[in-house]
């Protein structure tokens, strides 16, 4: 939820209470306030009426209006002086109206009589209700008007912050330039700029940091390693070795080779998650894929697969040398996960997608976790594990979806454009 | 032949020096950028080995400065760094090739010897033992004069067993020779031995002698002694 809409949430909830309060006081003062005109009229009238009646030793002629009433009629004992609301009913209109009624007791030649002096609180209601509603429209405008002003107000007072939100946005670790955040009046953005500048500048330093150490680590590891292939080299020249001596210089050199591979592929991955393969070009992946079926020519052969491809021309902008990392570890996965009897390759390309089809053994664990690092659909396999690892990564950069999956004896990848 | 390598590494300079001297060539050797740019002002070489990262500067400088003074001398850089940008500079710089640590001996001296066929020869060389013959400007190979005729592989395969005689070429050593990275993707050698065996038959059919030795079970050897 917007920030805005969440104020004008807060605001509307506070407004309401506020309306609902202030409306019930206001009610209930201007009530009180006509109430109080009315007893002073009423305690004038009873003035009048005891006055008239010590003078006269009579009650006076009552006269009778919607409006106001005089009652007396005799009683056993004289009533308390009351002061109350009350209702009664209008003959005219047929309608209960509410009247503020005075009752006092007077004695007139020694006879009691209880006096109502009712003056009618229509209008007080009337009034009050007006004010009411008055008071009601009044903050509603008020609300709208709040509600607009605050709408136009927050799109100019946001207005750097969403600068800073899409300067941001673009930013990029490997960028030559320090991000440079928009000039700001308002104290809070300017200090949220300074620190995201700060904090880009930090992370910018450390990315070329780690860029380095990887350069460097791979050097400084590809040294000894050298050395270690070149003494070995040297090592299987000598003269007079047994079989056995052989054997162990030759299996110590696979593993060298080995750990320098996976150097290498952890290297690749570590670069390509740091998006150090920028550049692109357009590369023609059809014809990519034809060549690099060429390069595995022999393998291909050795292993009598046949091959079937469906290659619709395509040209997308990509980094060279990931389309030929891709494209090189699909394929030679398909070649050589393949069966050893009667095996086949089939290789579909369009627009939206690339769908890889081959022979091979059903896998030990689930196709999906092939993805992950260091998984091998067989334990005695000899791949590192990190071929279709370094696939997705490559996916991930150009967003591209990425599939696998085994069914009815045959492998099945499929990149999604 | 003289060779000058400039390398950092004491040890690693130690075996490719002796790798490089038993094939008869005269190693120079030096491991820090300002002894190399003395040498290479003051003397000339065949072909310089060249690591990029050195105490005291960069190689692709020694490159840079072996161009200016227009020096014969083939160029191979070696390097720990495969960063694509630095083989491309290098390359464009005018090194003849690029080869990334780690390697095999085997294959860095193969190297060499292409750099200074091409060099010297322009192109136009002739690698001649005993009854083999191999004219590399038409990739062609004779036996007792008669051509015969090799696949791709083969060929290359032959080539590379000339440079490395009667050296123990794993068969790891031969697969990344003859498919670079691409053997890294095969998990079977196998297929190297249907290779070998028809080289052998294609040259002893023609009454070549059988130098091909297998080494037990882990490579092959072109033996010169019979």
């Amino acid at each position: 939820m917007k920030l805005l809409a969440q104020t004008n949430q807060q605001y509307l909830l506070i407004s309401l209470v506020a309306l609902m309060v202030s409306s019930v006081a206001l009610f209930l003062g201007v009530r009180s306030l006509f109430n109080a005109y009315a007893d002073e009229r009423l305690e004038e009238l009873e003035a009048e009426i005891v006055a008239y009646a010590q003078t006269h030793d009579t009650l006076p002629v009552f006269f009778q209006s919607t409006s106001a009433k005089l009652l007396a009629h005799r009683v056993e004992i004289l009533p308390t002086r009351s002061l109350q609301d009350t209702m009664l009913l209008n003959e005219l209109e047929q309608e209960e109206e509410p009247f503020r009624q005075l009752r006092f007791g007077l004695s007139v030649h020694g006879q009691p009589y209880q006096v109502d002096i009712l003056q009618s609180a229509v209008e007080t209601e009337d009034i009050a209700e007006t004010v009411l509603l008055l008071n009601l429209a009044l903050l509603a405008a008020m609300f709208l008007a709040l509600f607009w002003a605050q709408k136009r107000m927050s799109a100019q007072l946001w207005q750097p912050f969403y600068e800073t939100l899409d300067r941001l946005r673009g930013f990029q670790l490997n960028q030559q330039d320090p991000m440079v955040l928009p000039e700001t009046n308002t104290d809070e953005f300017a200090e949220l700029n300074t620190t995201l500048e700060r904090w880009s500048e930090k992370t910018r330093q450390d990315y070329r940091a780690l860029k380095r150490f990887t350069e460097n680590a791979s050097h400084e590891i590809q040294t000894p390693l050298a050395v270690i292939r070149a003494k070995l080299d040297t090592l299987l020249q000598s003269e007079g070795l047994t079989k056995e001596q052989l054997g162990h210089l030759h299996q110590t050199q696979q593993a060298a080779a080995r750990l320098s591979r996976l150097q290498q592929n952890l290297l690749l991955l570590v670069k390509i998650e740091n998006y150090q393969f920028q550049a692109l070009e357009m590369v023609d992946v059809p014809g990519l894929i034809t060549r690099k079926l060429e390069q595995l020519e022999d393998f291909i052969e050795a292993k009598n697969l046949r091959v079937q491809t469906e290659l619709k021309p395509l040209n997308l902008p990509l980094n060279p040398f990931l389309a030929e990392t891709l494209i090189g570890n699909l394929i030679g996965n398909a070649v050589k996960h393949n069966i050893a009897a009667d095996g086949w390759i089939s290789i579909q390309l369009n627009e939206k997608s690339l769908i890889l089809r081959n022979s091979g053994l059903t896998p030990e664990v689930p196709p999906t976790e092939l993805l992950e690092r260091f998984r091998r659909s067989n334990i005695q396999s000899e791949g590192l594990g990190l071929g279709l690892a370094i696939v997705k990564e490559i996916c991930e950069q150009y967003e591209w979806g990425l599939e696998i999956g085994f069914e009815d004896g045959a492998w099945e990848t499929k990149v999604r454009f | 032949m003289k060779l000058l390598l400039i390398e950092d590494e004491p040890s690693l300079a130690q075996s490719i020096a002796a790798y490089l001297r038993d094939d008869g060539y005269l190693v120079e050797h030096c491991a820090d950028y300002a002894s190399a740019l003395d040498k290479i002002q003051v003397y000339q070489y065949d072909c310089v080995l060249v690591d990029i990262m050195l105490p005291g500067g960069n190689g692709m400088d020694l490159v840079a400065q072996l161009k200016k003074q227009e020096s014969p001398a083939g160029i191979l850089i070696i390097s720990a760094k495969n960063a694509l940008d630095d083989r491309l500079n290098g390359l464009e710089l005018g090194a003849d090739d690029y080869l990334t640590k780690p390697f095999h001996l085997a294959e860095l001296n193969a190297r060499i010897k292409a750099i200074l066929r091409r060099r010297q020869f322009g192109g136009n060389a002739e690698i001649i033992f005993a009854e083999i013959k191999v004219q590399t400007a038409e990739r062609q190979v004779l036996v007792c004069d008669v051509p015969i005729d090799l696949t791709r592989k083969e060929y290359d395969l032959l080539l590379f067993f000339l440079a490395n005689k009667n050296r123990v070429l794993t068969r790891e050593t031969i697969a990344e020779h003859l498919w670079g990275d691409d053997a890294d993707q095969m998990d079977s050698f196998d297929f190297i031995y249907s290779h070998i065996k028809n080289l052998r038959k294609k040259l002893t059919e023609k009454g070549a002698d059988d130098y091909l030795k297998a080494v037990y079970g882990i490579g092959y050897k072109f033996s010169t002694n019979k």
